[in-house]
């Protein structure tokens, strides 16, 4: 499969602070990546790396198999980017900055899908961007970035300022770049929406990836939780390898299984007679939280 | 690059105010401060406690036939009240036979006028005499030669300089004052994020700045373009034909100038900080560089060793000898270069430093 981005053991301080330390991923093409991880684990800089803003110290960068630093102004014509925190020029009007943005391609300004978007997004382009709250400012920079024919979309929480209805416009719309062969990196602290819209994920922490892959095989890292009642008491179980914060509440069992000691899980509650079995499937959130909790712990 | 340039025009189109507010100062000074209300004559009082008023009055159209000074028929207290009050600055007396001069404070026109009261007293007293010693009457003066000048210089006064160095002087400082302060657009778009915007735009950071001080610079020449339209238009002043000559000195002073902010910018990086340093480097820069006052009458040798470092010293030398001695291209070489050069050196600076600021 064609790859369109490419890190490979990127590495950046500041000062003394190791921002980034040897992080590798990549997005295929027609692919979309969720990138996720705490609050300064190093995403946005990441971003800004990919974006030619500044310059990784070691490790290479590649988007379309060009140098992300040295071909910015190459790869930047077919990037679309949308920032987590939208900046835009105070005494110009939303409709002006969309404009100027898709000029700035340099290339022609497809109107009507620029007219459907602002419809979509429920967007007013005729007051001046100081008067535009987070949101809207986050919608001028969406707008901008898919009436831009683009490869490679690059969005950096987009949907931070959203309310849920434009949130669901913002998927469709990812949806519909990927329908054209595009490929999205998507960064974001949402991660039902991660979940929803990815094929992949890569989580970074402490300027590490400690994750990457696709939702299906990440799932078997962590546990489902089991809510389990049975005729018999069974108090073995908080011995058990595969059990985990075993609790009981009202004659149930509940407990975290790990994804694969399934089968021995089986096998144990056989002799048993079961009444009620539940497994919940694990959430990318677990997943998060499992890393995000070890930060915390410093681990 | 032309997106850029565009996009900048936009946003001082919807703000306005700054570059019209510098203009209309410029205006304000120039009209009222350096006292260019047209050309002047300076009006000297005349009084006389020993002739008649006819024979006063004989003297007075004798004295007026030259249009460079305006004598006004007075009385002694009054010129006397009047100097001592600091109203005027000088007065002439005549007596019968000589006359004299009444001066509270001294004035540059002094020694010119003089030297005209001298030499038109010293002519009639000769005819006088030539009258009295032969008898004769009605005497007509014959020149024999006629001296006819051609060089512009020798017509105009120092006087007259220093007025239009005012002119000139007053519109370039408020030009400085403007391009800076729009300059620091640049730093607050740095600030606020949208610098980034245009870096991550498939745009070369080169066109980028090309764009950006292609704006200030056309806005810079626009403004003293307008300034001295609009003075000699509306106020009649004469800042000459020769539009060629102007328009090059305009845009070699303006690119320093944009060069200049570069440089500030690139030490400087806060727009807040910028608001500070402008007006000190700005208000400086014209003292020493000669636009509030002829650098004649400085004789500190540092501070005129200073003034030499000051692109507004080049602006104006250039713009004065050009309206005044018709200067062409070749010979206004010096100061443009030195504008030229100030501007490359400034901006080479400032680039580098602005560049070494934002990669950490």
């Amino acid at each position: 499969m064609e790859k369109v981005i490419e890190i490979n053991a990127i590495e950046k301080s500041f000062g003394k602070t190791k921002a980034l330390n040897k992080v590798s991923f990549e997005v295929n093409k027609g692919e979309i990546v969720g990138f996720i991880g705490p609050n300064g684990a190093g995403k946005s800089t990441t971003i800004r790396i990919l974006l030619g803003l500044i310059k990784a110290d070691g490790g290479s960068a590649t988007l379309f198999g060009k140098d992300v630093w040295k071909d910015a102004v190459d790869i930047h014509k077919r990037v679309a980017y949308v920032p987590g925190d939208v900046n835009l020029w105070p005494n110009l009007t939303g409709g002006q900055v969309i404009d100027l943005f898709l000029s700035m391609r340099g290339a022609k300004v497809d109107k009507e899908r620029k007219e459907e978007l602002i419809k979509r997004f429920e967007f007013d382009p005729t007051k001046k961007c100081r008067a535009y709250s987070k949101g809207n400012r986050q919608k001028v920079a969406l707008i901008a970035a898919f009436s831009a024919e683009a490869d490679v979309y690059i969005f950096d929480e987009p949907t931070a300022g959203l309310d849920p209805l434009q949130e669901r416009v913002f998927q469709r719309c990812a949806r519909e770049v990927l329908d054209k062969g595009a490929s999205v990196l998507l960064s974001s602290h949402i991660l039902s929406e991660v979940e929803q819209l990815c094929d992949r994920v890569a989580i970074i922490r402490q300027g590490e990836i400690v994750e990457s892959g696709s939702l299906v095989d990440l799932r078997h890292l962590t546990r489902s939780q089991i809510t389990l009642k049975t005729k018999e008491d069974i108090h073995t179980i908080d011995s058990q390898d595969f059990a985990h914060d075993v609790t009981r509440d009202k004659g149930e069992i509940v407990f975290q299984l790990d994804s694969d000691h399934l089968d021995d899980f089986l096998r144990f509650i056989q002799p048993y007679t079961v009444l009620k079995l539940e497994s919940a499937p694990p959430k990318l959130e677990d997943l998060f939280m499992r890393h995000y909790e070890s930060t915390k712990g410093g681990v | 690059m032309w997106t850029v340039f565009k996009l900048q025009w936009l946003r001082l189109f919807k703000q306005p105010v700054l570059m019209v507010t510098f203009l209309g100062l410029t205006l304000l000074f120039v009209y009222f401060l350096a006292g260019a209300q047209g050309t002047q004559t300076i009006s000297v009082p005349t009084y006389s406690e020993e002739l008649t008023s006819e024979e006063l009055n004989e003297w007075i159209d004798r004295l007026n036939e030259e249009e460079t000074f305006l004598f006004v028929e007075s009385d002694y207290e009054t010129v006397y009240d009047n100097i001592r009050m600091n109203e005027t600055a000088f007065a002439l007396g005549l007596t019968q036979e000589n006359y004299e001069f009444l001066i509270g404070r001294e004035d540059m026109e002094i020694s010119t006028l003089i030297q005209y009261v001298d030499q038109i007293f010293v002519t009639e007293m000769r005819l006088q005499g030539v009258e009295t010693d032969f008898g004769l009457t009605g005497l007509e003066v014959t020149e024999f030669i006629e001296i006819e000048t051609r060089s512009h210089a020798a017509a105009v006064s120092s006087g007259d300089r220093y007025r239009l160095g005012i002119v000139v002087g007053m519109s370039l400082y408020f030009s400085v004052f403007s391009i800076l302060f729009l300059m620091i657009n640049l730093v607050e778009e740095k600030q606020t994020g949208t610098w980034n915007r245009l870096i991550f735009s498939p745009l070369t950071k080169t066109k980028i700045y090309l764009g950006q001080l292609t704006h200030y610079l056309l806005a810079g020449m626009i403004q003293i373009g307008l300034a001295f339209l609009i003075l000699r238009v509306l106020v009649g002043i004469d800042l000459g034909t020769n539009y060629l000559e102007m328009g090059v000195i305009i845009f070699s002073f303006v690119f320093a100038i944009v060069s200049l902010g570069m440089l500030l910018m690139g030490i400087v990086n806060t727009p807040q900080q910028l608001q500070v340093v402008i007006p000190i480097v700005t208000t400086s820069m014209a003292m020493l560089g000669g636009a509030f006052w002829p650098l004649e009458v400085v004789t500190n040798r540092l501070l005129l060793f200073l003034g030499d470092l000051m692109p507004i010293k080049y602006g104006m030398e250039a713009m004065v000898d050009t309206i005044v001695h018709d200067h062409t291209l070749s010979q206004l070489i010096v100061p443009l270069s030195a504008l030229i050069l100030m501007g490359i050196l400034f901006m080479g600076v400032g680039i580098n430093l602005m560049e070494r600021v934002s990669d950490n």
